[in-house]
């Protein structure tokens, strides 16, 4: 019999539900099929694994250490985590990234001056930044969330911008009604699409939404009540909704 | 703590390679808490996990000239010395155990060891690619890999030839497996 077409082989490694006995069959005793198969099955269940859903932050004085170890600028001396406040949103981030890039990487002498001059320029203007980024950046959409049946809680979403042309969803509730847990996601208003932000794990919290996702395609913001089943669908239960002025 | 917003960027990425230490500051702010739960789970103690996350960023920030933003992004690239602290550190601690010979008890529990951080970083580094794979292959695959959609359900979706769906998952699952084998390189 000859090999399995790759094609097959990746909607094997994927669950798809594809493939005849016979075909599996071969999988079982062909050595060059059964490689290729493990190697993309386990792509798979790596790009599936899901990320600790609760995470312990470093007390403040592991980024004291590192910053007197390192000898790091005197600004940056401040626990980038906000010290004992877990607050995430008290602590804006420094937002250097966008002019560094284009920064020459190996500079002739001519250049080194202007490289230097526009280094403190950047730095200058990454530490203004930061300074008055203490004030949240205007919001790109609103939605107002209003309960479904059977729920109470009302609440708010907004899209913030995050430099990179990044974009974060930022979710606040009047409460935590779920049974199970808390699910947040963008959905199409014919409800033909949805894409899922994560979970929420008390009344507040911030995703990230993936680049290039179009809001206007999905401008409904939805907090479901998710059954720990380990199904990654929608449970079909919302407890509030609301869409985006986008 | 909920983790904390993410959201990095290639220019991130250049930006750290070029020595920026406000990127490190950045980094820390994203992803030392996940650094300090891999290390918490492996060695079993908050005060080992604060020492490995400590270790990580300060190896990262020394190393930084061996770091290659065309091979992972930032955060795959510290979860991968994340690893490397973590298996230093139980190899430190399982010496210790010899010399000593106490009881097995304080030996940190062998059945996380340093595995989490290294899954952890692949799928850092996978998350980066995804990017990388531009569209409809980035959108195809984020469909099956975390919707669990068929390929008949994400051509119907995306409204896209069945036939093309499924070349577009071989290609992009045989480059995202390519990509696995390339080693992080962390210090």
């Amino acid at each position: 019999m000859q090999h399995l077409d790759p094609e097959l082989l990746s909607l094997l490694a994927l669950d798809d539900g594809v493939g005849t006995d016979s075909e599996r069959e071969h999988l079982r005793r062909c050595t060059a099929c059964r490689t290729e198969y493990e190697e993309l099955r386990r792509t798979v269940s790596v790009a599936r694994t899901q990320p600790p859903q609760t995470l312990q932050a470093p007390g403040p004085q592991v980024w004291a250490a590192i910053h007197r170890e390192l000898g790091l600028a005197e600004t940056l001396a401040e626990d980038p985590l906000g010290g004992n406040v877990r607050d995430i949103r008290s602590a804006p981030p420094p937002r250097p990234g966008t002019a560094g890039g284009r920064r020459p990487r190996r500079a002739r002498p001519l250049w080194l001056l202007a490289a230097a001059a526009a280094l403190v320029l950047v730095l200058g203007i990454g530490w203004i930044v930061s300074r008055q980024a203490a004030a949240p950046p205007a919001p790109l959409a609103v939605a107002t969330l209003e309960p479904l049946k059977q729920f109470t809680t009302t609440g708010s979403a907004e899209v913030l911008p995050t430099g990179g042309n990044q974009r974060e969803l930022v979710v606040r509730l009047s409460a935590d009604e779920a049974h199970g847990y808390q699910e947040v996601w963008l959905i199409k208003p014919d409800l033909s699409g949805l894409v899922s932000l994560g979970v929420l794990e008390s009344t507040t919290g911030t995703f990230a939404i993936p680049p290039g996702l179009n809001l206007a395609d999905y401008p409904i913001v939805d907090v479901s009540d998710e059954p720990l089943d380990g199904k990654p669908a929608h449970s079909g239960v919302s407890i509030v909704r609301g869409k985006l002025d986008v | 703590m909920p983790a904390p917003s993410q959201s990095w960027s290639a220019e991130l990425d250049a930006a750290f390679a070029a020595g920026q230490e406000q990127v490190l500051a950045e980094a820390y702010r994203q992803f030392a808490p996940l650094v300090h739960t891999l290390a918490a789970r492996s060695l079993g103690s908050q005060a080992s996990a604060d020492d490995a996350t400590q270790e990580v960023f300060i190896r990262a920030w020394r190393s930084r000239a061996t770091y290659n933003p065309a091979a992972a992004p930032v955060p795959a690239w510290l979860v991968g010395i994340t690893r490397n602290v973590i298996a230093d550190a139980l190899a430190a601690a399982a010496r210790e155990q010899r010399k000593v010979r106490a009881a097995a008890d304080v030996l940190p529990d062998p059945g996380h060891g340093p595995e989490a951080a290294e899954v952890m970083a692949d799928r850092l580094l996978l998350e980066g690619e995804l990017g990388r794979l531009g569209e409809p292959q980035g959108s195809i695959m984020r469909l099956a890999f975390y919707e669990d959609l068929t390929h008949e359900q994400i051509a119907r979706r995306l409204d896209l030839p069945l036939g093309t769906v499924k070349s577009h998952i071989r290609r992009s699952l045989s480059r995202l497996r390519d990509r696995l084998e390339v080693d992080h390189a962390a210090p």
